[in-house]
């Protein structure tokens, strides 16, 4: 197991983005959106998963996300939250702004 | 970002309505969640604790479902309100004191703000300018409006002639328009049957145009009704449409008879509009070519007679200054003309802004009103103070309570919050409480007022804006300090402590019951002043007999009479009434003694050097046959007015003592000439001083004329009666209606009534500076007492000890008592110099005291001291009977 980071250890602006991330190719419920995380990081973020739901409800009081109860994959009754259009603008705004951030700080460290 | 909000909000509300179904979502989410990692790693436990701590996810998610602070601030108010209604008494007195203090604040106010602040409700008011003259010195023939001294120590004034007025509304630069008005008080109108005095305005043809008022029905005077060949016309107000007219929409081509003669109604006027002067609503309004029926004495084409107000509308843009200056050459010019009989020293022009109407009426209107803005601010300071140190006591019985919270977590600044909102509460409630008093209030003080004080302003919005700020500002006021001091707390001795025994001293309580001490005594002599003023007023010697003496007012000028049968006319009718049975008298003069109007002139005394526009001055009135024998003004040299002094008569008068004195000192006037106008008047008798014009002013110089030898307009009737008066009033109806029976008699009154009306001002103030008084007086009484029994309640330990060690009941009271009084006479000292001060500022409205009275505050302070005395030996009582062992055992 990779370094764990629980979600004090993660800024709240980086989890909300990564939510926002997880959620570009489709609705997905909570528990979802905490594997994906945790897989395609390979295990090096790891939610504290509790955490992630405070996040899901904020975003969608910022309009940001849209929700609605589903069956899941294995017929149980879930929430699936999905972006809205000021969702996906707010991402592409937040990973432009990731980017010029860590390309900055990686340069910084490689010097 | 706008969106963002209104989404956010929307969410909000929603989830403040379904909040139930909001917590299920959230429980059913995280039983999914839990459910699904329990699935993968085949143990609850360990996905429980992957999880995380639920709860605090839980709590983190309600706080943003919450509505925040507004929800914060609706729980403390729901707290507050049950807090309140815990304790009753405490609330019902907090909340009551309040409303009467802001109840008696928002009316004055309200009366206040109709005469000072009320901008006019016309289309730009800030366009609006008031013409006024300031000189000097000055000296003018005929003059009839108000006149007022400037910082400068000049004289101001807003009345002009009206040839005056018409040059600068022809020849003046930079206004839209020019327009004039003046004021006629209690015409007698006819309307409907109906007979009533009704204050009116005489107005320029450009009046409504010029101020941009409009009619409600029908037009308004334009300039076409202001020519001497125009059908009469008369517009009228809504005040008068709904009192006399009931609101007839048929009003509109109906007759109304003013003075006497006919107008038709061609207008009502908007209903918040009453006319450019504040504090006198205007009934009707009629152009300015209705002089010689309703103003006969001010000839229009007159260059010597000043009597018209003039108001302007700058045109947008224009130089104000140009604007003045170029009126001011035509005042000049007006002046210099020999026509105009006029001198004025180092006169000029200014332009007054105009968007509430000429101030100089306004404040002559406003000044009683700030005297008692004055006094009824003291109150509310009284309430606040009083609210503040029983607030200090509930802090300081509250400590344990303060002392828990803080120890299970609450902040300082939570505890400050919760205890605002708490006098935010009573204060709310007061306010509201108090702008219903304020309305049952205000028609109580205008009828205190007196009959010629209408005001009608209602509730506007800057009424309930005072009302809102003074609520707020009071909570403030009376809340924060008790909040601060009951907050700061160290918890834990707060806790140990077991009763009010651990509670500090009220060292603020006692400044705070000091302070309302002294400020009570304040309202206390105002009282004792303004009272005694009255009774110095009723006492006072008029130089008459007012008892048995029945007025009435007849004016034959208009019915037809002129010259010689006028006079002939009112000799007639005082025939017929003297006849009446229980008549003892009937006389007749051109000005009604004590009733606030007076009529002066100048002469000069042959042989006598006088300087230019310094001439010799005296009250004069115009009497008919032995009036100074019906009044019951005593002659002292010479001979009284007889039926003898006529017309064909050689030209007499009879002068008072102080004329006498003034302009012949040490040798007696009987037998000499002065001179008025091409008239030689030759003195034939001396009288005693009798007050003219009101009680307060010292009898001035008076020159009684025979009223058949001048010119005669209306008359007063004074009739000495042998029995009651008023039993006479129908038999001198029928005598005066057997004469002419188309001459209306008006005013009739007894003599004691018109005296009553003149003081008006002087009974309201001492009425409600009396009432004021009381009120601050139980306010600090309730003070003292709240603050000596939680003393008394706190000590009670003390006490059971000393009275165990042998101290008797007697000791305790005297203990409880000493620390009383020594606050309410420290209250006391601290108020007399403030008393000694303020009171000077009311100096004008008191007759026959000082100010500085050592007798009233001295009273004052006896009053107070012995209310204080009665107030702490409740609490003192209870002290006393305290039981040494129940004390004691209680520790």
């Amino acid at each position: 197991m990779g370094e764990t980071k629980d979600a004090a250890g993660l800024l709240q602006g980086t989890l909300d983005m990564l939510v926002l991330k997880s959620l570009t190719r489709g609705a997905l419920h909570g528990y979802a959106i905490a594997e994906f995380i945790q897989q395609t990081s390979e295990d090096v973020l790891r939610v504290e998963e509790g955490a992630l739901y405070p996040a899901l409800h904020r975003l969608e009081l910022r309009g940001l996300l849209d929700s609605e109860w589903g069956l899941s994959e294995n017929n149980r009754r879930a929430k699936y939250y999905r972006l809205t259009p000021a969702g996906r603008k707010q991402l592409a705004a937040e990973s432009s702004q990731w980017q010029r951030l860590s390309g900055a700080v990686m340069r910084v460290m490689e010097a | 970002m706008l969106r963002e909000w209104v989404t956010a909000l929307r969410l909000r509300l929603r989830a403040l309505v379904r909040r139930r179904r909001l917590e299920q979502d959230l429980e059913d989410e995280i039983a999914f969640h839990l459910a699904m990692k329990t699935e993968k790693l085949g143990a609850a436990d360990l996905a429980r604790r992957q999880f995380g701590n639920a709860t605090r996810f839980r709590e983190t998610c309600r706080e943003l479902w919450s509505l925040g602070r507004l929800e914060i601030l609706w729980q403390d108010v729901r707290y507050s309100a049950r807090l309140l209604r815990r304790s009753p008494v405490f609330t019902v007195v907090a909340v009551l004191s309040l409303a009467l203090g802001i109840g008696a604040n928002t009316t004055i106010f309200s009366l206040l703000n109709g005469v000072m602040l009320r901008s006019l409700p016309v289309p730009n008011p800030h366009e609006l300018r008031v013409v006024n003259w300031v000189a000097s010195n000055y000296s003018v023939s005929n003059f009839s409006g108000s006149t007022d001294r400037t910082s400068t120590g000049q004289t101001a004034s807003g009345t002009f002639t009206y040839p005056a007025y018409l040059a600068f509304r022809d020849r003046g630069t930079g206004f839209s328009d020019v327009f004039a008005f003046s004021h006629l008080p209690r015409v007698l109108t006819l309307a409907r049957g109906q007979a009533l005095n009704a204050d009116g305005l005489m107005v320029s043809g450009n009046f409504f145009r010029g101020l941009g008022a409009r009619a409600l029905a029908g037009r308004s005077i334009t300039p076409d009704d202001d020519r001497p060949v125009a059908a009469p016309v008369a517009v009228i107000s809504y005040g008068w449409w709904e009192r006399s007219f009931g609101l007839d929409p048929g009003v509109l081509g109906q007759a109304v008879t003013l003075n006497g003669f006919s107008y038709t109604i061609v207008g009502v006027m908007a209903r918040g509009f009453s006319g450019p002067l504040g504090g006198f609503p205007v009934d009707f309004y009629v152009p300015m070519a209705a002089q010689p029926q309703l103003r006969p004495d001010f000839p229009l084409g007159s260059p010597e007679h000043w009597w018209v107000d003039i108001m302007a509308r700058l045109r947008p843009g224009a130089d104000e200054r140009q604007a003045q200056a170029a009126i001011e050459v035509l005042f000049h010019r007006a002046l210099g003309e020999k026509a105009a009989k006029a001198s004025i020293e180092r006169g000029g022009i200014l332009l007054e802004d105009g968007s509430c109407g000429p101030l100089m009426v306004r404040r002559y209107r406003a000044k009683p009103l700030f005297l008692l803005m004055g006094a009824v601010g003291l109150v509310l300071l009284i309430a606040c103070t009083n609210l503040a140190s029983l607030l200090l006591a509930r802090g300081a019985a509250r400590q344990r309570e303060m002392a828990l919270r803080v120890a299970i977590g609450a902040g300082r600044l939570q505890l400050v919050r919760q205890m605002l909102t708490e006098s935010l509460l009573i204060s709310a409630a007061g306010g509201c409480l108090g702008l219903v008093l304020a309305y049952w209030g205000k028609a109580a003080v205008v009828s205190l007022l007196g009959t010629d004080w209408r005001f009608d302003v209602g509730m506007d919005v800057s009424v309930l804006l005072f009302t809102f700020g003074v609520s707020l500002l009071t909570a403030l006021l009376f809340g924060l300090a008790p909040a601060i001091r009951a907050t700061r707390v160290d918890c834990a001795p707060g806790l140990k402590g077991n009763s009010a025994q651990g509670a500090p001293r009220l060292r603020l309580g006692k400044v705070l019951v000091g302070a309302q001490v002294g400020l009570s005594l304040l309202l206390l002599v105002g009282a004792g002043l303004f009272a005694r003023t009255l009774v110095n007023l009723w006492r006072v010697d008029p130089g008459f007999n007012a008892e048995s003496l029945l007025l009435f007012h007849l004016d034959a000028s208009r019915g037809g009479y002129e010259g010689r049968r006028l006079t002939d006319y009112y000799e007639r009718v005082r025939e017929s009434i003297a006849a009446i049975p229980g008549v003892r008298a009937a006389t007749v003069s051109n000005v009604r003694l004590l009733s606030g109007s007076m009529s002066s002139g100048g002469f000069t005394i042959p042989g006598r050097a006088t300087q230019a526009g310094k001439r010799p001055q005296a009250h004069q009135m115009r009497v008919g046959h032995s009036f100074l024998a019906t009044m019951g003004i005593p002659l002292l040299l010479g001979r009284d007015l007889s039926a003898a002094d006529h017309e064909a008569s050689p030209k007499v008068v009879v002068v008072n003592e102080t004329f006498a004195r003034s302009f012949f000192p040490g040798e007696s006037p009987v037998g000499k000439t002065i001179t008025q106008g091409k008239n030689d008047l030759e003195i034939v008798g001396v009288c005693r001083d009798a007050k003219y014009q009101n009680l307060i002013k010292a009898a001035p110089p008076t020159i009684y004329f025979p009223y058949r030898q001048g010119r005669v307009g209306a008359m007063h009737y004074e009739i000495r009666t042998a029995v009651p008066s008023l039993a006479v009033v129908a038999e001198v109806r029928r005598a005066v209606a057997a004469v002419d029976r188309n001459i209306p008699l008006t005013e009739v009154r007894t003599q004691t009534e018109q005296i009553e009306q003149t003081i008006a001002p002087q009974r309201l103030f001492a009425s409600l500076c009396g009432f004021l008084a009381l009120l601050a007086l139980l306010l600090s009484s309730i003070g003292l007492y709240g603050v000596m029994a939680y003393t008394v309640a706190r000590r009670t330990s003390e006490i059971g000890i000393r009275m165990a060690l042998g101290a008797g009941g007697g000791d305790v009271l005297w203990m409880v008592m000493r620390e009383a009084l020594l606050l309410a006479a420290a209250g006391t000292a601290l108020g007399v110099p403030a008393a000694l001060a303020a009171t000077r500022l009311v100096q004008s409205n008191l007759f026959g005291i000082k100010p500085n009275d050592p007798a009233t505050i001295a009273g004052a302070a006896a009053v107070l001291l012995a209310v204080a005395a009665f107030a702490a030996w409740i609490p003192a009582r209870r002290a006393a009977r305290v039981d040494p062992l129940t004390a004691l055992r209680h520790e």
